[in-house]
């Protein structure tokens, strides 16, 4: 996994395309209207906090700033950006790994969309989510990684593999071991019985 | 429901989560106004040790040479030693000499050099006590001593 800064290589084109200024600050707010909300799922998928959340949506736009002179270089602002944000989530749980898994069952029942049900029965459907989530938590990175990944709507198995720097083969083969090994860690814990 | 389909229904909620409302507002009044932040930079780190090293150049420069060394104690020492007006002076010796030679006395004549003191004792008594020869001072009574013609 390269670092945050290194995301701002490969994504580039050759030949470096020189933006106006004005030009520049314009395309940035256009890429938070638009994808704000993505890197927000995505941040969240990990972190499971919404101050968090939007702390990595922000800090990832205030990367963007720091290296807009390349912006007209970039080819794909969503993978782009979604790296970013992924390798921004990833080295704040890194740094927070000795803070204790939060499992505010409220919280989720709240931010969680759990369509027509009655209260308590959201509560029950939060908790049981939360477990789930947390069994994810244990599964290999990589596979963790791209189970977390293939939970955003907006990404496809295709972008998954640009943002994992990976081919699309391995992230479906990663996710079916994922999927397997969630299946036995959730019968093993006898979740649904 | 099994569990493929729990896991599908779980992860299909995790990635629906919607963002509090304002997020792209906020996200832009940040990167109109950005906090400052303090970078550690290469830059930074070079220059602190350039400033580190010429400090100690300095120091070392002033410390070793004499010349330099006497301009910065001469400087402080002269600072110190300006004694405020109106405030009482004391006048040294005239004699010459430094320190406690200025004030020792010489006397202008010599001075006889006096005899040493002998120890008077003339051995001790069986009980181990020391005994005076005849004729030296008795010593005084115990006690309260009457005196011997009325007093005036």
């Amino acid at each position: 996994m390269g670092t945050v800064e290194g995301q701002f290589v490969g994504w580039l084109e050759t030949e470096a395309v020189s933006v106006p200024e004005e030009e520049t600050h314009a395309r940035v707010t256009e890429l938070v209207e638009e994808y704000s909300s993505t890197l927000y799922r995505v941040a969240y998928s990990v972190t499971r906090n919404a101050a968090d959340a939007e702390d990595v949506v922000q800090e990832t736009f205030l990367r963007v700033l720091r290296h807009r002179n390349k912006l007209g270089e970039v080819r794909d602002y969503r993978v782009w950006l979604v790296r970013i944000a992924w390798n921004l989530v990833l080295d704040r749980k890194r740094r927070a790994k000795t803070r204790p898994q939060v499992d505010d069952f409220e919280e989720l029942a709240r931010v969680l969309p759990t369509g027509e049900l009655s209260a308590e029965k959201m509560v029950i459907t939060a908790q049981r989510h939360a477990r789930i989530l947390g069994l994810i938590d244990t599964l290999a990175e990589r596979e963790r990684e791209v189970l977390l990944l293939s939970a955003v709507k907006e990404l496809s198995t295709v972008e998954i593999a640009q943002v994992l720097k990976t081919t699309e083969s391995t992230i479906r083969s990663r996710l079916y071991r994922a999927r397997h090994a969630l299946a036995a860690k959730m019968e093993q814990e006898g979740i649904l019985q | 429901m099994n569990i493929q389909s729990e896991i599908d229904d779980t992860l299909r909620r995790l990635g629906s989560v919607e963002p509090p409302s304002g997020l792209a507002g906020r996200v832009n009044l940040r990167l109109q106004n950005p906090r400052p932040r303090f970078s550690f930079s290469i830059m930074n780190t070079r220059t602190i040790a350039a400033c580190g090293l010429a400090a100690s150049v300095g120091l070392s420069a002033v410390a070793l040479n004499p010349g330099l060394r006497n301009m910065v104690f001469h400087h402080h020492t002269s600072a110190q030693s300006t004694a405020p007006a109106n405030t009482l002076r004391v006048v040294p010796p005239a004699a010459g000499g430094f320190g406690t030679a200025s004030s020792m006395h010489v006397p202008a004549e010599p001075v006889p050099v006096q005899p040493s003191p002998v120890n008077r004792g003339r051995g001790r008594s069986r009980s181990g006590r020391a005994v005076l020869p005849n004729g030296s001072q008795t010593p005084l009574p115990r006690g309260v001593v009457a005196p011997t013609a009325p007093l005036r």
